[in-house]
This record gives structure tokens, C-alpha cells and sequence, in this order.
């Protein structure tokens, strides 16, 4: 995955540029293909009551509907989205979730102040790059 | 977790019937997890 050091207003330009782009959001593949299916029938198997909590800019106002599309068109028949502003855990708290499962350490450490739930963070990069271990090696030395 | 499928793979194995049945099995997982408790706890 690249990572871009973009401005403020470089990220207001290309959010404004991706909001332009008709059906921009359904056209998106999966980063790991073949997981959304796996996660409906689990779900379905195991009577999981499954959320997905995205977050965009305020100025981006198409709801939760895209990601909805989405997450359909990858297999998740009826998918929960709620499209969240702020913390993750005060969203986590409010529903009473167990579990809440994010690719961003940020977003896991607001579950684990703000709610009760479980936080996994999913980090596809290297491993030494994890924050926490950047904090460990640097208290260490 | 590396991947959402390994997180699949870890929830799904303390959701199991079996897991639930040996909290043995459920102690080891929540501790591969960096968890000290079941998360309903």
C-alpha cells in the first residue's frame, strides 16, 4: 500500500475530484478479496450482528449508501453501515459492541477509552512500523 | 492481526461451540488476542 503526504488542501482537492467521479466508491476492490463473503456467511452461520463504521469528510454527504453498494456488491446482502464523525468508541459504547475490528491504531485506542468493546487493529504493514512497537523501541532506548 | 481474514479466523475460533465448552481454549485465544477476558465479560 502507498502512503501519501498530502496537505490539507491537497486532501480537500482530491476529496472534491473523487466526489466527482460517478459510482467513484463501488468501483473500489477489495483489499483482501473474497473477505466480505467470507464475514456475510460467518455472520449469517453464526448469528453475528455485524456494523460497518466509515468515516469521510462532512463535506462528502452521500450517507452510508456507496459503502452499502459496495459491501453488497461483495457479497454482504443488507449490510449495517453508520457513517461516523467522531470517536469510533463512543460509537462502540452507544451500540453495546463487543468487538470492534480497524485498520487504524488511532480508532482502536478511542474503542478502548471510549467504550467497553474489544479493539483489533489490523496493520498490513511491517510489523516494526506498528506504532506501539515504535513507542517500545523508543522508551527502550 | 496482519489480515481481516486472520481476524476472522481468531473470532471464529472463540465463538466456536467447542471454545465456549473449554474455556481453556477460549483463554488461550483471548490471550494470542493480548485480551485478558472474554469481551462480553
Amino acid at each position: 500500500m502507498m502512503k501519501l503526504n498530502m496537505t490539507s488542501r491537497q486532501q480537500r482537492r482530491l476529496w472534491r475530484h473523487i466526489g466527482s467521479i460517478e459510482n467513484f466508491w463501488e468501483t473500489l476492490a477489495e483489499l483482501e478479496p473474497g473477505v466480505i463473503q467470507r464475514l456475510a456467511a460467518i455472520a449469517t452461520e453464526r448469528r453475528w450482528e455485524v456494523i460497518f463504521l466509515t468515516k469521510r469528510p462532512r463535506r462528502q454527504a452521500h450517507g452510508a449508501g456507496p459503502d452499502q453498494r459496495w459491501l453488497a456488491s461483495k457479497g454482504f446482502a443488507l449490510p449495517s453501515v453508520y457513517v461516523v464523525q467522531g470517536s469510533r468508541g463512543r460509537i462502540a459504547h452507544a451500540l453495546d459492541v463487543d468487538i470492534v475490528v480497524d485498520d487504524r491504531p488511532e480508532n482502536c485506542l478511542d474503542v478502548v477509552v471510549d467504550s467497553k468493546a474489544r479493539a483489533i487493529l489490523v496493520w498490513r504493514e511491517d510489523e516494526s512500523s506498528c506504532p506501539r512497537r515504535r513507542s517500545a523501541s523508543a522508551s527502550a532506548s | 492481526m496482519k489480515t481481516v481474514g486472520e481476524c476472522l479466523d481468531i473470532l471464529t475460533q472463540v465463538d466456536s461451540p467447542d471454545a465456549r465448552e473449554q474455556p481453556g481454549v477460549l483463554d488461550r485465544v483471548m490471550r494470542l488476542l493480548g485480551l485478558k477476558e472474554p469481551a462480553n465479560a
